[in-house]
């Protein structure tokens, strides 16, 4: 159990508390959500929770926090990790060992636990969690939700009392949140609070007790989870939706003509199994969702459409021209999934600038550049670094730098994961945007609510060859008749 | 001119090559070591030395991090690509600094957040408050080591040898 009395803390350096005055109490077995908009609070929150406000970060806290009935202020955080386990956002970036088994196992060899004690915990674990199979493998062979099941299976054979999970959803496809939510379910069973702070919230219908909507460091709302079926405060503290459809299956295929035309491409990785043989698809005008399973060649096939890939056959042509790998490098923009990478120079103005083809720049602050950065919001900023950004204006200055360049195709990959759902739904207005404009759009996405927002069509993973596509037809005509 | 003024390094070809040859051949030894070893194994290999905290987990997490830093800087370099700038000799002849920048900053910046997520996770798991680690996979002296053992040392006894045999004879004093 946690309690958190009349909180409020501020970070080193500032004079603004990050939360304030928060009361808060999660018994044993429950499990809260806390949810708000980018920059409300509740990543503060989380870790005043699990100690790491002030311990890690220092600052001053004022008020009380209580760990199954005694006062955190005397713990140290050695103390409270052993009642608190954390799951972050990325649980890649926790881990220290590079395969499963090391890595269930390495919090245990620094707790002068015997060799003998430490195997059978890994085992339990696995066995826990269903990745027996996957002790071996290296951790960047793994699917996000396998990361997701091995970060929280270290955490938990560390038998805590309480769980939290940061950010838990922002990388899971929804068939791996749904698993997820049936964990929170067992651990509520088995008596452990859970404490879940996320943007997601349609999956946590039937699981959460309570939620809080945090709003400039307070609480704001508070209640059960009916309380977000309220349009008008999700609006208000702009929060995602509460309830979903699921569109995978009914968004409408991509039409047999468009702008953008795939003809037999053939393709596989040196030693590896054939992943497309000879698949023929178009691509219209609109924004189309790329939606498979993982490992169905979603982000191969936006490299090759892109030319970062080369195929071993087939061809790609644009307004019924055949378009080189190289040209469609020109003509294509990719945006990806992590920001970091893609941000390099000193201001957001220069990085824009950068994107258009312009490396020095005389005059960064060109009137095109301006409208670009207006258009996208970020007029304020232009002088800004762009590392210094929050993470929805850095997607939004990716997307930005993605579409300088005016290309004929746009793909971006996981534009809106962590993100909360006013920025949400300021990517999925952006991405129409730049469909109205001409740009064939194409999103991979695992976010439900971005492809009802933003999708006309969907791209099934994977497609049929050519050969097998006659096949069907074939058996429509002899159904017909 | 090393004759004449000792501070200025040895400048005549045949000499020179001495420090060229022994870089070779650690360059060779690291890269050898790096192409033929799984980086897991490495990392068991380094946990059963029972270094220190302060050593063992520096030196660990650089060892881990080597893939997650070959994956950066190739996404780096896509993105680089479809941007339309790329890290060939005439580029970064032609834009020195902007060739550092476009490949250092996203680097830099992602090594800090990440090793203020791992300092995060290291404290949340109890590392390095003053109880030794145990390896859960103990080590075992096998008869592979010890063949790979006696071949190690008698390839530097050999080394040694040629060393002190002709080095002196081929080079002269100063090497």
């Amino acid at each position: 159990m946690i309690e958190l009395n009349n909180v409020t803390y501020s970070y080193p350096f500032q004079s603004q508390a990050a939360v304030c005055g928060i009361s808060l109490k999660v018994e044993a077995g429950e499990a809260v959500l806390i949810t708000g908009e980018s920059g409300c609070g509740k990543s503060t929150l989380v870790r005043l929770i699990n100690g790491l406000c002030p311990n890690f970060f220092q600052g001053k806290l004022n008020g009380e926090i209580f760990y199954n009935g005694q006062p955190g202020k005397s713990k140290s955080l050695r103390e409270i990790s052993s009642m608190v386990g954390t799951v972050f956002q990325d649980p890649e970036l926790q881990f220290f060992a590079l395969n499963v088994a090391d890595e269930l196992a390495f919090a245990h060899e620094w707790q002068d636990k015997s060799c003998h004690e430490i195997n059978k915990i890994v085992e339990q674990t696995a066995l826990r969690f269903g990745i027996t199979d996957i002790l071996s493998s290296s951790i960047h062979d793994l699917s996000e939700g396998q990361k997701q099941k091995v970060a929280l299976g270290t955490v938990l054979s560390m038998k805590p009392g309480i769980v939290v999970l940061d950010e838990p959803s922002a990388n899971l496809d929804p068939e791996s949140t749904e698993e997820l939510a049936d964990i929170i379910q067992t651990l509520k069973k088995k008596g452990i609070a859970v404490v879940i702070a996320d943007h997601r919230l349609y999956w946590l219908k039937n699981t959460v007790n309570k939620v809080i909507v945090m709003d400039q460091g307070k609480i704001a709302v508070k209640g059960d989870f009916s309380i977000l079926s309220d349009q008008k405060m999700l609006d208000k503290y702009g929060l995602r939706r509460h309830k979903i459809e699921d569109l995978r299956h009914s968004l409408a295929c991509v039409p047999e003509n468009g702008a953008i035309k795939v003809k037999d491409l053939t393709f596989m990785y040196k030693k590896g199994p054939v992943l497309f043989d000879k698949i023929s698809f178009c691509l219209p005008n609109g924004v189309t969702g790329i939606i498979g399973n993982n490992g169905t060649g979603k982000t191969t096939l936006a490299r090759l459409l892109t030319g970062l890939n080369r195929m071993k056959e087939g061809s790609i042509s644009v307004n019924g021209k055949t378009v080189s790998p190289k040209q469609m490098l020109k003509r294509s923009g990719l945006v990806l999934q992590n920001t970091d990478h893609q941000l390099h120079m000193n201001s957001v103005i220069q990085e824009l600038a950068a994107a258009a083809g312009e490396l020095s720049p005389k005059n960064p602050c060109s009137k095109n550049l301006m409208n670009i950065l207006d258009q996208f919001g970020l007029k304020d900023l232009a002088d800004r670094h762009p590392q210094s950004l929050s993470g929805g204006e850095k997607q939004r200055l990716v997307i930005a730098c993605g579409l300088a360049k005016n290309p004929d195709v746009l793909i971006l990959d996981e534009p809106t994961s962590g993100l909360d759902g006013r920025n949400m739904k300021r990517i999925a207005n952006m991405i129409r945007q730049a469909a109205k404009n001409g740009v064939s759009v194409i999103v991979i996405t695992h976010d439900l609510e971005l492809l009802a927002e933003a999708c006309d069509f969907a791209l099934r993973l994977p497609v049929l060859n050519t050969s097998d596509n006659w096949i069907i037809e074939k058996e429509k005509i002899k159904n017909a008749s | 001119m090393h004759a004449a003024v000792p501070m200025v390094p040895v400048t005549e070809p045949l000499k020179m090559l001495v420090p060229f040859l022994r870089t070779l051949v650690m360059v060779n030894v690291i890269l050898a070591l790096a192409l033929s070893s799984r980086v897991q194994t490495l990392l068991t290999a380094l946990k059963s030395f029972r270094l220190p905290v302060w050593l063992y987990l520096p030196s660990a997490v650089m060892i881990r991090f080597i893939p997650s830093f070959i994956k950066d800087v190739r996404q780096i370099h896509d993105t680089m690509l479809i941007r339309g700038y790329s890290l060939n000799p005439v580029f970064i002849l032609r834009h020195p600094l902007i060739g550092v920048r476009l490949m250092a900053a996203p680097l830099i910046f992602r090594a800090l957040r990440s090793s203020d997520e791992l300092g995060i996770a290291a404290e949340l798991k109890g590392v390095g408050y003053g109880v030794p680690m145990k390896n859960f996979r103990p080590s075992v002296f096998t008869c592979v080591d010890g063949l790979a053992m006696i071949c190690t040392l008698a390839v530097i006894f050999a080394a040694c040898l040629i060393q002190i045999q002709l080095g002196v004879e081929i080079l002269g004093d100063h090497i």
